[in-house]
Parts: structure tokens; C-alpha cells; sequence
């Protein structure tokens, strides 16, 4: 999977768990950028992330995650290489 | 900032390396004050300690079995989740009578598999130092087994096991039990009731615990010495200050002002004046080295979301348009009695603005510090 295609397929993902639809992310974006993205909603996130595109984080991997490049990274990390 | 970045070190960077084990949240609290927002079961419940060793002794079996969660109702008719087999309470945040509570429950469910699957991965990682606090009596016994299982998980997980110590000279100090618990001492925890008024002496004792584990000279990497609190450097108010305060339409101006460290401890002179929420603890260090700040930072307080650490940056652009760029080392600092609210200050997400870091054995210096009001002035 390209990663313009993971941008997409998050894109959607993040409007559709913040009931929202102008959420546009870049690699810088991170949960203060978004309105309501707290613990709680991080931990929905990720669940939503690993079920949709069949993938588990690992534990280093989810402390590390400082923005939206870094969880890019990580997926790519997790999928068959294209 | 000068040739001294070199040897930052970050709060954020040693308090990444411990995990709560609770009993409450309020080192959960410490670390996202310093930008640390990782998930952890225990890092927002409470636990008590049997509980905390019955699901570590047993490697979270069943810990999200449907029939061990159920919902309660608290007094404040917010709805509570219940691990009824170990007995952990935890918050939603969420009304009773305001969501599908079955849907809830279920959702409850995936969070809990999800962060015991997560406990589970640190645990077996052995790159974790697994913090636990207590207010209440707890035996050395209950906490020599949380080390045993700790280690059972991975011989090189450590327990921390933080108390409050009544001699000041112990505060911030970890030392190493004969069985091999490290046992670290504050000068005081925060109330339950709002765990965010917390001791800056989380810093120090962190600094000393990741040493002491890794082996390291406990001292080494600290922001200063420590010392016994002299009286006259205890709290004063802004108003004890009179010839070193110049009231300005923004705020105050302090003259020689020195912020200590990372912690968000201001001294004028040799008065202390930060404030934590529960006054009588004050933290500081001694003056050894300066670096001169290049940026001015504000936050208002009305505005500002210190958790999520983010601000509101229209106020902020309003207001620095207004400095003179010439001006340097200006620090600038909302008018809060929670000075707990400066390390987050540095960690907001603005490149522009150099982030502090915690120098060794030096103090950070500015030439003036700004003590803005609470409200945006331009608003």
C-alpha cells in the first residue's frame, strides 16, 4: 500500500471517529491539532487503525508515535511490502 | 540558546521510561505535563495494591471477559467501569442516561483487551520502570511481590515504590531495598481530589530512579544540588516584591528573574515566588550556570489547554507582536498559582520557539519575566 493511500484511508478513519469531515492530516498533525483527540479517543483510534487495516501495534511502537508521520511510518512498517 | 544544549536533557526524555502502576493518576499526570502521553492500564485508575498484584500474578487472565466488567453509577451519576475480578475502577467521563451503556461496555471491552495487551508488551520488554505509589500504609512484604512479579515477566523490570518522607532532606532521594525494590521518597503526593497540583519532586526523583536502575550515579544529569529549604526562601506573593515588580498594561515585569531548571520554579532574588496548588512545597535549585533565552513565550490561561497542551495562537501572535524583538531573554508565564502549567509551556508544538530542556547543574536565566494576566488583554 502506498502511502498516499494510508493518508486517504486515515483521512477517512479520523472524519469518521470524530464525526467530522474537514479533517485533513499531514505528517505534523498531532492530537493537539484536533479538537477531542485525548487519551481516550487516542486508545479508539488505535483500536479502529489495527482492526482496519489488520495490523497490531506493538507497545514501543505506540509511545513513540509523536504525529501522523510517525503512525504513517509505523502501518507501513506493519504491511506487506508492496 | 548557548553551547550548554548540548547537554539537555529532557524531562520528557527520562519520564518515557517509567510506566505507572498507580495507585491513582497523578504520575499519569506527571508525565503529560512534560509532553509523555502513553497509554497504560493503570496510568488513570485506581488500584489498590492487592488488586495491582493479583492481575500481575496472573498475567491479566480474564481481564476483559465481559461478565468481569459492568458499569456503575457514581454520585456525580458518572458512569464507572468495574473490572470486577481484580477490582479496578476507572473513569469514561461520560453521564449515566447519555449513551447506549451496553454499546459502552462493549466498546469498554476492546479498550481493556487493548491496553492489557499493551501492559502485557512492557511488561515482557524489561524497558520499563514500573512506578508505584502509595498514600496509604502499604507492607514492604505486598511490594517485594509486585517486584517478584514484575521479574517473573522479565528479570530486568524494577518497581519503584514512591512514599512521602517527612524529612526534607529525603525528598526527591531513591535508594535500593535489600530485595531489590528501589524505593523513592517525595515531600508530598497531590489529593485525590485533583491529582494536577502536583510536587515538581517527581522530576528530581525520576532523574534519581532511571540512574540508580541503569546503573548510573544517581547524582549525575540532576538540574542542581539539593538542599534543605532555608526559611527566608520559602513562597512570597508578587506583592512582597514591590521595588522588583513594574506593573505594566500586560502584566508585571520581574527584574532578575531566574527560572530554575525545568521545573517552572521562579526565584526573584533569593525569594521564591512560584506556587504549586498546595502551598508549603516549594522546589528549587541553586544559580550555577545562565542560558539566555532567544524567544518569548505566552499562553493564556483562559485559552489554553494545558492537558492537550495546546494554545490558543492568535493570542499569542497578538501578543508578542507587541514586544520589541530587540528585547532578549523574555520569558513569558501566564498569571496562574499552578506553575506546574511551565513545563508544558516549552513543549508546545511551535518549531519556532526553542523548546528548554533540563541543563546539568545550571538553572535557565532570563532578564526579564513577564507575569501576564490571566486574560488575553487584546481580547
Amino acid at each position: 500500500m502506498k502511502q498516499t493511500e494510508i493518508y486517504d484511508r486515515l483521512n477517512a478513519l479520523f472524519n469518521e471517529v470524530f464525526l467530522r469531515e474537514d479533517i485533513k492530516l499531514s505528517p505534523a498533525t498531532t492530537a493537539a491539532d484536533i479538537e477531542g483527540w485525548d487519551s481516550f479517543r487516542h486508545i479508539e483510534l488505535m483500536l479502529v487503525i489495527e482492526t482496519r487495516f489488520n495490523i497490531q501495534f506493538h507497545s514501543r511502537e505506540l509511545d513513540e508515535m509523536k504525529n501522523i508521520g510517525d503512525l504513517i511510518r509505523v502501518i507501513e512498517r506493519h504491511l506487506p511490502a508492496a | 540558546m548557548n553551547k550548554e544544549t548540548d547537554t539537555v536533557i529532557f524531562e520528557s526524555d527520562i519520564l518515557k521510561r517509567f510506566e505507572s502502576l498507580g495507585d491513582n493518576c497523578e504520575f499519569g499526570l506527571v508525565q503529560v505535563a512534560v509532553g509523555v502521553d502513553q497509554l497504560g492500564f493503570f496510568r488513570f485508575n485506581n488500584s489498590g495494591i492487592e488488586a495491582l498484584i493479583n492481575v500481575l500474578e496472573n498475567e491479566f487472565k480474564d481481564f476483559a471477559a465481559p461478565k468481569n466488567i459492568e458499569l456503575e453509577v457514581a454520585c456525580n451519576n458518572e458512569l464507572i467501569v468495574h473490572v470486577s475480578e481484580y477490582d479496578f475502577r476507572y473513569h469514561t467521563f461520560i453521564q449515566a442516561g447519555t449513551v447506549d451503556e451496553a454499546r459502552l461496555l462493549a466498546q469498554q471491552q476492546n479498550v481493556l483487551r487493548f491496553l492489557a495487551r499493551k501492559s502485557l508488551d512492557d511488561l515482557r520488554s524489561g524497558e520499563k520502570l514500573f512506578l508505584r505509589k502509595d498514600s496509604d500504609p502499604v507492607s514492604l512484604d505486598d511490594i517485594n511481590r509486585v517486584q517478584r512479579a514484575l521479574t517473573a515477566y522479565n528479570a530486568n523490570n524494577q518497581c519503584l515504590w514512591v512514599r512521602t518522607s517527612d524529612d526534607p532532606n529525603k525528598a526527591g532521594h531513591v535508594e535500593r531495598s535489600n530485595k531489590g525494590v528501589l524505593m523513592g521518597y517525595m515531600d508530598r503526593f497531590s489529593n485525590y481530589e485533583d491529582a494536577r497540583g502536583f510536587s515538581f519532586c517527581w522530576f528530581e526523583l525520576c532523574r534519581s530512579a532511571l540512574n540508580t536502575w541503569m546503573g548510573k550515579n544517581p547524582e549525575s544529569g540532576r538540574r542542581a544540588n539539593r538542599e534543605v529549604i532555608p526559611t527566608e526562601y520559602r513562597l512570597k506573593s508578587l506583592n512582597d516584591l514591590p521595588e522588583r515588580v513594574t506593573p505594566t498594561m500586560n502584566g508585571f515585569i520581574l527584574e532578575d528573574a531566574v527560572v530554575h531548571g525545568d521545573s517552572g520554579v521562579v526565584t526573584v532574588g533569593s525569594t521564591a515566588i512560584a506556587e504549586t496548588i498546595t502551598t508549603g512545597s516549594t522546589f528549587y535549585a541553586k544559580p550555577r550556570h545562565t542560558v539566555h533565552l532567544a524567544a518569548a513565550y505566552h499562553l493564556f490561561s483562559d485559552q489554553t489547554d494545558y492537558i492537550r497542551q495546546s494554545y490558543n495562537e492568535a493570542a499569542f501572535n497578538r501578543f508578542r507582536a507587541q514586544l520589541n524583538p530587540a528585547t532578549p531573554a523574555t520569558l513569558l508565564i501566564p498569571d496562574r498559582r499552578d506553575f506546574s502549567v511551565l513545563a508544558p509551556l516549552r513543549e508546545v508544538a511551535n518549531p519556532r520557539i526553542p523548546r528548554l530542556g533540563v541543563v546539568r547543574d545550571s538553572c535557565v536565566q532570563v532578564e526579564r519575566l513577564l507575569m501576564c494576566p490571566s486574560r488575553d488583554p487584546m481580547a
